[in-house]
């Protein structure tokens, strides 16, 4: 477990990142469509600071669990082969893409928001190959797909609100901030309860996939601890909408994260499920 | 060139792990890394017959190291390719390239792939191929005092002592591993309750 808090950090921000991204270019088309470009260039400005630094971040979290972090550059010998060396590029990619927002004009964002956010699916795609090992019944389902969007959307939700009230922390809430709210309260929601189906569906499997689920039951206070903080987060992101001014901004800023604990608490069941086929 | 594999006689072995001594003590392995290990498989327990308790318990021994498969997940996963695939169906490691990710260690069903603490890179068997070329046995082969394990043309072994593949080894359709096995006779329960009853010892 000790290498896997790395990786439960690397997935997790990277996946709040893309989550970010298709916030951004979501929340700067429907500000441009009623407001102009240059409005929408200024409201998404935060959070076109935020991706490429939680993306950076990622990736150093990345580099701890490394033997020999010095020969990482190599971690894309392998294209041809490896989800990992296609993780890595994509990771790389975005990261350079999310980096060269901020420095275009406000008002041109939009086409460089949308690649980013469509790099962050290629990335969240690569993730999810990643850990679809055949000799790893556990990963190698829908469960893993399912998680890392659901971490995505939760995560990505939470911080593309948060970066759209700093941006006007006195003004009315937007369509924007609200419906970015909203979807990561529900994805926030939601996590929990693909867990509990995942858990199911691998108990019935037997062998290697029923032992996971043992793991997974076993661990009684992730999952609590990942469900009180779920449903703290969920319930501050539904109700910061409502809030005067001040407590807003903070009732946002508690929730993201309290919503990172939450989905990392979640990633490190999953990498708790980690149980080969064979020996 | 023929390809090359090990057979493992379980019906013989009797899990005294001079192999597993004779790989560590061939390779220089450190403390923690066994190339190959000796799984030892159990169940069974008491169970009420009239006024009486009777046992059914049973173990076995499987010496299982690197297969050298002809679908290596290792070789897939591996991000640096420090994996490659010889002509004689050997899989090398070289470990010079490796970021010691651990990749290929979580997907290998058979656990070849160890992490080396000390160097922070993956090291796994070699099929002890400088030997091989010197037309010696390998340093676990050589060993085994009763002869249980053997190396050469999987076909061949196959044809000589080939049995499916006794629990808790993996769907040989998963990695296509060159191994060959006489599986030993209490395979069979073990598909129902066995389980591997050194885990601690071998490291997992």
């Amino acid at each position: 477990m000790k290498g896997d808090w790395s990786l439960v950090g690397f997935t997790v921000l990277g996946q709040t990142a893309v989550g970010s991204s298709w916030g951004l270019a979501a929340a700067w088309a429907l500000v441009a469509h009623r407001a102009g470009n240059e409005v929408a260039g200024a409201a998404t400005s935060w959070g076109a600071v935020a991706v490429p630094a939680l993306s950076t971040l990622a990736v150093a979290v990345a580099l701890l669990h490394l033997g020999r972090p010095g020969r990482a550059w190599r971690a894309v010998s392998n294209l041809r082969l490896s989800w990992l060396s296609r993780e890595v590029l994509a990771v790389a990619l975005f990261a350079a893409a999310a980096a060269a927002v901020p420095f275009a004009p406000a008002r041109d964002r939009g086409p460089l928001l949308a690649g980013t956010a469509i790099l962050g699916g290629v990335l969240l795609l690569s993730m999810v190959r990643t850990y679809w090992l055949r000799t790893v019944p556990a990963w190698d389902s829908w469960a893993t797909a399912a998680l890392f969007l659901q971490s995505a959307l939760a995560t990505g939700g939470a911080l593309t609100a948060l970066a759209l009230a700093l941006r006007s922390p006195h003004g009315a809430p937007g369509a924007a901030q609200t419906c970015a709210a909203a979807v990561g309260a529900l994805a926030l929601a939601v996590g929990p309860l693909l867990e509990a189906r995942w858990r199911s569906a691998l108990r019935r499997s037997g062998g290697a996939a029923a032992e996971a689920a043992g793991r997974l039951a076993a661990g009684v206070s992730l999952r609590r601890g990942r469900l009180a903080t779920a449903v703290v987060a969920a319930t501050l992101l539904l109700g910061a909408p409502a809030l005067a001014p001040p407590w807003r901004g903070a009732a946002l800023a508690a929730a993201l994260p309290l919503g990172l604990v939450s989905e990392a608490l979640g990633r490190a069941l999953f990498y708790r499920a980690r149980v080969r086929t064979g020996l | 060139m023929t390809r090359i594999g090990f057979a493992v006689d379980t019906s013989a072995c009797t899990g005294c792990k001079t192999c597993q001594a004779a790989c560590k003590d061939r390779n220089g392995l450190p403390v923690g890394v066994l190339w190959r290990r000796v799984y030892e498989v159990a169940g069974g327990g008491w169970r009420r017959d009239g006024a009486a308790w009777r046992h059914d318990v049973f173990a076995y021994s499987l010496s299982i190291s690197c297969n050298h498969c002809e679908q290596p997940i290792c070789l897939e996963v591996c991000p640096a390719s420090a994996y490659s695939k010889l002509p004689n169906g050997i899989v090398e490691l070289d470990s010079d390239r490796c970021l010691g990710c651990g990749a290929c260690a979580w997907a290998c069903p058979y656990g070849a792939p160890q992490l080396d603490p000390e160097r922070g890179v993956t090291t796994k068997c070699t099929l002890c191929a400088e030997d091989l070329a010197a037309g010696r046995s390998p340093a676990c082969v050589a060993a085994c005092p009763l002869r249980v394990l053997e190396v050469g043309d999987p076909e061949e072994l196959a044809a000589r002592f080939g049995s499916p593949p006794p629990p808790p080894l993996p769907d040989p359709s998963l990695t296509g591993p060159a191994l060959t096995t006489r599986a030993h006779r209490d395979a069979g329960r073990a598909v129902a309750g066995g389980r591997v009853a050194n885990r601690e010892e071998v490291g997992e």
